[in-house]
C-alpha cells in the first residue's frame, strides 16, 4: 500500500506517523482487554487445579463439538476480516464491505450456536438461578460453569460490539464516508479489535471445553 | 481478485484451523494424562502466536507497538507464573 495515498490528519504530518501512532492507541487498549479476560482465565485455571474432579464433570457437561463449530465461525471470521483489511487497503470498496458483512454474519451465527448451547444449558439445570437445580453436586463443578458463564458472556458482548462495529462500517463505506483506501486506516483498526475478539475465543474454547476432558 | 486475496493470509487460515483440529482431536481420543493440559494449552498458544503475528500484523508493527502488545502478555506471564508457581514446583 502507497503510504501517499492515505489521507492525513492534524496533528500528524506523515501517514506512517498516523499509522503508527493508531496502532500504538489500539495495542494499548487490547493490552488493557488481555489483562481483563486473563485474570478470568487465571480464576478458571485456579478452579481446574483446585477442584479437578468438579471441573471435568463440568466440561463434560459442556459440547465440545458445538463450542468447536464455533470456533471455526470466528477463525473464518478472522480470515474475512483480514480480506477486508487488504481490500481497503487496495481501495477495493466492493469486495471491502462484503467481506466485513461475511464477519459480521459469522460472528452472528456464533452469537446463534451460542445462544442454542445456553438453551441446552438451561434444559440441565447449568444457568444459575433460573431453571432446574444444579445436577452436579460434585465440589467445584458449579463454581467452574459460573466461570464459563462469565467468560462466555462477556467474550460474547465483546463480539456483539464487533458485529455491530462491522455492519457500521460497511455502511459508511458503502456511503464513501470512509474513503478507500485513504481512510483504510478505519478498517484496520476494526479488524484488529474483531482478531483481538476471536484471539480470547482461541483460548477460552480450550480451557472451557478441552482441558481435562480425559480422551 | 489477486489484489486482494492473498495466498499467505489463506494458508495462515488453514493452519489455525489445523490446529484447532488437532486439539480437538487429542482431547477427544489421546488420553495424555497430567500433560494432556500443558498440549491443549500449548496449541491454543501456538494458534494465537500465528494470529498475533500474521493476522494481527505484529511482524511488521513498529517496535513501540510490539512493546505495547507484549506489555499486557507480560502482567499476565506475571499473573500465571506468581500465582501458579506453587503448583506448577510440586
Amino acid at each position: 500500500m502507497a503510504e501517499t495515498q492515505l489521507i492525513v490528519h492534524e496533528p500528524f504530518r506523515e501517514a506512517a506517523q498516523q499509522r503508527e501512532a493508531d496502532a500504538l492507541g489500539m495495542w494499548v487498549f487490547l493490552a488493557t482487554e488481555a489483562m481483563m479476560f486473563g485474570g478470568l482465565f487465571f480464576a478458571l485455571i485456579v478452579i481446574r487445579v483446585i477442584h479437578p474432579q468438579g471441573a471435568q464433570e463440568a466440561t463434560n457437561e459442556l459440547d465440545m463439538w458445538l463450542g468447536g463449530l464455533n470456533s471455526a465461525l470466528l477463525l473464518t471470521s478472522s480470515l474475512t476480516t483480514t480480506l477486508a483489511v487488504t481490500a481497503a487497503r487496495n481501495g477495493a470498496r466492493g469486495f471491502t464491505i462484503g467481506c466485513l458483512l461475511a464477519s459480521a454474519a459469522l460472528g452472528a451465527a456464533f452469537l446463534c450456536v451460542k445462544g442454542y448451547e445456553y438453551y441446552v444449558d438451561y434444559t440441565k439445570g447449568l444457568i444459575p438461578a433460573v431453571g432446574k437445580p444444579f445436577p452436579i453436586e460434585t465440589t467445584g463443578a458449579e463454581l467452574f460453569i459460573n466461570g464459563y458463564f462469565v467468560s462466555t458472556g462477556l467474550h460474547a458482548i465483546h463480539l456483539f460490539i464487533g458485529i455491530c462495529l462491522a455492519i457500521g462500517l460497511a455502511t459508511v463505506v458503502w456511503l464513501r464516508r470512509v474513503p478507500l483506501p485513504g481512510r483504510s486506516i478505519v478498517v484496520e483498526m476494526t479488524g484488529r479489535y474483531w482478531h483481538f475478539v476471536d484471539m480470547v475465543w482461541i483460548f477460552l474454547y480450550p480451557v472451557l471445553y478441552l482441558m481435562d476432558r480425559g480422551g | 481478485m489477486a489484489k486482494v486475496v492473498r495466498t499467505g493470509d489463506v494458508i495462515v487460515f488453514v493452519v489455525l484451523m489445523g490446529l484447532l483440529a488437532l486439539n480437538m482431536a487429542q482431547a477427544r481420543w489421546l488420553d495424555l494424562g497430567s500433560s494432556g493440559r500443558i498440549v491443549t494449552i500449548g496449541l491454543a498458544v501456538g494458534q494465537a502466536a500465528v494470529l498475533l503475528w500474521y493476522f494481527l500484523e505484529l511482524r511488521s508493527a513498529a517496535v513501540l507497538t510490539r512493546l505495547a502488545a507484549a506489555a499486557g502478555f507480560f502482567w499476565l506471564a506475571l499473573l500465571f507464573g506468581l500465582g501458579l508457581n506453587d503448583w506448577l514446583t510440586r
